[in-house]
């Protein structure tokens, strides 16, 4: 999964946009780990963004053969990184389990038995090796010498390429079930989780001298979104703007004036009201999911269905939590963009070209 | 001999001495190393150095938004990345004069 870097990549263009998606097609195609990946190419976003700024051309950053700068770019990621990013996905995985292992203790299958099955796991993660080797062994080398492929067309035969062995997964799994007592199910990721976290505290604890990394302004997915939403927010208000005079001239009203507009929308961005709005409404989608489950399904015992509560509530806390952030966001983003435009005097369009 | 060989012995050391002088980020430091005259140098070039000195532990980074946007990592250097540099600069002097020596009779 690409992380927030790919949000922001619609702020370079052209040449720079293209050079972009060509390395990120790079660091695919070589199964460059997700942290690696999201480092590196947020840094050479970076310096596109400031090299195209100054109007200089692309090759200044990335020369004229852009096999070789990546070859260059990602050369210090290792086959120790690999293997340390192998092992990282892997504890990521054993989250999941272990928590698809605790739901399928407290809610067991309609057979009542101790075993879990987990096959659909087994197979999916067999499947998404396979997936990783085609690419790396295939696909990679036929894509590096065709520098005519667009990085496009492959993410389009990506996307293609996964859902058909998300498919082959689910029929395989489907038909081969996987038994291992319920307990084993949630003890070896439970150890791997454990392992895995001792091994990091004693790595952080030579490294920083603390068992946990110092707090650092990480490059998540959420924070391309949010990032996205500031910059997104003049040019989508601009569209907004210069469609509702198109509109009213087509009715023959008098246009608005730009002030007007902006007026119009002070109310709709104050973070109190538009946060308040996206507070029922996430309420409401919510509870009612699960006062229709509560009601419909036969829960053995009420300890069960608090539990089933408490699940549900924490997810939905969770989107809860990423709306608030969003409005909160947005009204700040808004609340900067005003001020900039009373304090120098600039126009809606004048802001966005800035 | 390409000028390539000679910057790979060097880089290293020339990236760190930059980042000694204060904190700073990557797009500043290729800026500073092309007003000493390194103007071939690219991203494809520093990065892996960055990388390299992070790893062994000469630089320490922290993470702030930039003015453009993406989260942007600004380097600093540590204490064993100011001793490795003093040595880096005792070594780069002997090498220089002895190079010096034999280069400069020609």
């Amino acid at each position: 999964m690409k992380q927030g870097y790919i949000l922001l990549e619609d702020r370079l263009h052209g040449e720079y946009k293209e050079a972009f998606s060509r390395v990120s097609l790079y660091s695919n195609t070589n199964l460059i780990g997700i942290d690696t990946d999201s480092e590196l190419m947020m840094e050479l976003l970076d310096s596109m963004l400031m090299a195209q700024s100054e109007g200089r051309p692309v090759t200044d950053v990335v020369g004229t053969d852009i096999q070789a700068f990546c070859k260059n770019f990602f050369s210090e990621y290792k086959t120790k990184d690999r293997f340390v990013d192998f092992l990282k996905a892997i504890y990521r995985i054993s989250w999941i389990l272990l928590v698809f292992g605790v739901v399928d203790w407290v809610f067991p299958n309609e057979e009542g038995t101790t075993f879990s099955n987990i096959g659909s796991v087994v197979i999916g993660a067999a499947c998404g090796i396979v997936l990783n080797l085609i690419i790396y062994i295939l696909i990679r080398p036929f894509v590096q010498k065709n520098n005519r492929i667009k990085p496009s067309v492959y993410n389009v035969f990506f996307a293609i390429v996964l859902v058909v062995f998300i498919v082959l997964a689910i029929i395989i799994s489907g038909r081969y079930a996987i038994r291992v007592p319920r307990f084993v199910a949630l003890l070896i990721p439970g150890l791997y989780i454990l392992i895995f976290m001792i091994v990091q505290a004693g790595r952080n604890y030579k490294k920083y001298g603390s068992v946990k990394q110092p707090k650092q302004e990480r490059i998540s997915f959420m924070s391309g979104i949010f990032a996205s939403i500031e910059h997104e927010l003049p040019q989508d208000l601009l569209k907004e703007f210069i469609n509702e005079n198109e509109k009213r001239q087509k009715k023959g009203q008098e246009p608005m004036t730009e002030e007007e507009f902006l007026q119009k929308s002070d109310e709709q961005y104050c973070y109190r009201k538009r946060g308040f709005i996206n507070s029922i409404l996430l309420s409401v989608v919510a509870l009612v999911p699960i006062a229709i489950i509560g009601i419909t399904n036969d829960f053995d015992n009420i300890s069960q269905f608090c539990i089933f509560v408490t699940i549900m509530l924490v997810l939905d806390g969770f989107l809860f939590s990423i709306s608030r952030k969003s409005a909160k966001v947005s009204c700040h983003a808004y609340e900067n963009m005003r001020k900039t435009l009373k304090e120098e005097g600039l126009t809606l369009e004048e802001y966005v070209n800035m | 001999m390409e000028d390539t060989q000679l910057l790979k012995g060097i880089l290293e050391g020339c990236v760190l001495a930059i980042i000694a002088e204060n904190e700073t980020y990557g797009y500043e430091i290729l800026q500073r190393l092309a007003e000493h005259g390194f103007e071939e140098l690219g991203e494809g070039t520093m990065y892996p150095v960055l990388t390299r000195l992070e790893k062994k532990g000469y630089i320490t980074c922290r993470k702030e938004k930039s003015p453009l946007g993406p989260i942007r990592k600004y380097y600093s250097v540590t204490e064993t990345g100011r001793e490795y540099l003093v040595a880096f600069r005792e070594s780069y002097r002997r090498v220089t004069a002895s190079a010096d020596e034999i280069l400069g009779g020609n």
